[in-house]
């Protein structure tokens, strides 16, 4: 409903009609729509993380330079499948813009703070395993792909995406990283 | 920042209301407060703009043209890889010495543009453009002068590092401090983009 209607043109009488239920179940669970957005909030950011994570963190240590690169990659598709599968996760996006209060700022900000942690310590482990150039702080990394990540991801919230546009964002991040970051080959 | 004096009252009311915009946010803010602070009768406003809304653009014009230039990476191509690093690095230390005196500007931008209307958030989206063209032409020069490596996606690129480079913002927006400091994370941005760019010696 939020994400179809908008959060102003959706009201809580809305949402119980559209799950089937009366308003006074809903208020029992939820106190008001602001609650109820961050619930969905809360919702959209565990299926986010949910789907990059396990390709991130793998338990296996990494063997060969590459598979940090192949990581990454593996990690931004999940996200462009998930998204893929379920727009409606970008379309919040929209949506929590127009309800924004310093509280959704709060979780916004705790959101990308989640993404950057586990993209430093992919490079943590990179690091150690020796791919990573040792001059690299694996923390301004971290924040860093997270930002480069804004471009593509911007572009999918404004409907811009297309696969031929995704996947040229993909290799040009990619060989960038591969260039910034990776460890010279040894020579063999 | 240094106020500029007045050029007429369009610019005085464009420069008040940055002013307040900035300081107490744009929906604390309200048509009296910007008439207020420009020292100027409520009847002159509505000569100038129909709304609170229609004075934001003005605002942010304001704001650019004032402090813009600084923010952008030079437009004089570089002639060496140490310059281009300089080149691109500059407005980073701009870009967060402007953010730390005017979060409310940048909470703004990033956090409420999509809240108050689309065409303001299409308007964003064409300031951060016109950085990521400044970028694109050093890059483009550095590889056709040969410092970089050829065969450079230089649109998606320069896009990706303007958008990098807002790293320095966090603090600004109310996120993490930087990691290391500013001088660090300067530093190492300036590292990556040297392996990352760089022609092969």
């Amino acid at each position: 409903m939020l994400t179809e209607h908008g959060y102003h043109d959706t009201t809580m009488a809305d949402i119980a009609k559209h799950a089937g239920i009366g308003q006074g179940t809903l208020y029992r669970y939820v106190p008001s729509k602001r609650d109820l957005l961050d619930l969905v909030f809360d919702y959209s950011v565990e299926e986010v993380v949910g789907a990059a994570e396990p390709v991130l963190r793998v338990d296996e240590p990494l063997t060969t330079a590459a598979e940090l690169i192949d990581r990454l990659d593996a990690a931004v598709e999940a996200l462009t499948a998930l998204f893929g599968r379920r727009p409606e996760l970008l379309a919040l996006v929209l949506v929590e813009a127009s309800a924004i209060d310093e509280e959704l700022k709060l979780r916004v900000l705790g959101l990308e703070s989640t993404v950057v942690r586990m993209l430093a310590r992919l490079c943590e482990d990179a690091q150690e395993s020796g791919f990573l150039r040792a001059d690299v702080d694996p923390q301004v990394c971290g924040l860093l792909v997270t930002k480069s990540l804004l471009p593509p991801g911007l572009r999918e919230v404004l409907g811009r995406g297309d696969q031929q546009t995704r996947d040229r964002y993909r290799q040009a991040t990619l060989d960038f990283f591969r260039h910034a970051l990776l460890a010279a080959e040894p020579a063999s | 920042m240094t106020p500029r004096p007045p050029a007429d009252r369009r610019t005085q009311l464009a420069q008040a209301a940055f002013e307040v915009f900035t300081d107490r946010g744009y929906r604390n803010t309200s048509v009296a407060d910007i008439v207020a602070a420009a020292g100027v009768s409520h009847g002159s406003f509505y000569n100038y703009f129909t709304n609170k809304r229609e004075v934001l653009d003005a605002a942010i014009d304001f704001g650019l043209e004032s402090l813009g230039p600084q923010l952008h990476p030079t437009a004089e191509p570089a002639v060496d890889l140490d310059g281009f690093l300089r080149a691109l690095t500059a407005p980073l230390r701009a870009m967060h010495e402007f953010a730390a005196t005017n979060d409310r500007l940048i909470s703004l931008i990033v956090f409420d543009a999509a809240a108050i209307d689309e065409a303001l958030t299409n308007r964003i989206v064409e300031i951060v453009d016109s950085f990521a063209q400044a970028t694109r032409h050093q890059i483009d020069h550095g590889v056709a002068a040969g410092f970089l490596r050829p065969g450079l996606d230089t649109e998606v690129l320069s896009e990706m590092l303007v958008a990098m480079s807002l790293v320095v913002l966090l603090p600004a927006q109310g996120g993490a401090t930087l990691p290391g400091g500013l001088d660090h994370v300067i530093a190492q941005v300036e590292a990556m983009l040297r392996a990352g760019l760089a022609a092969p010696a």
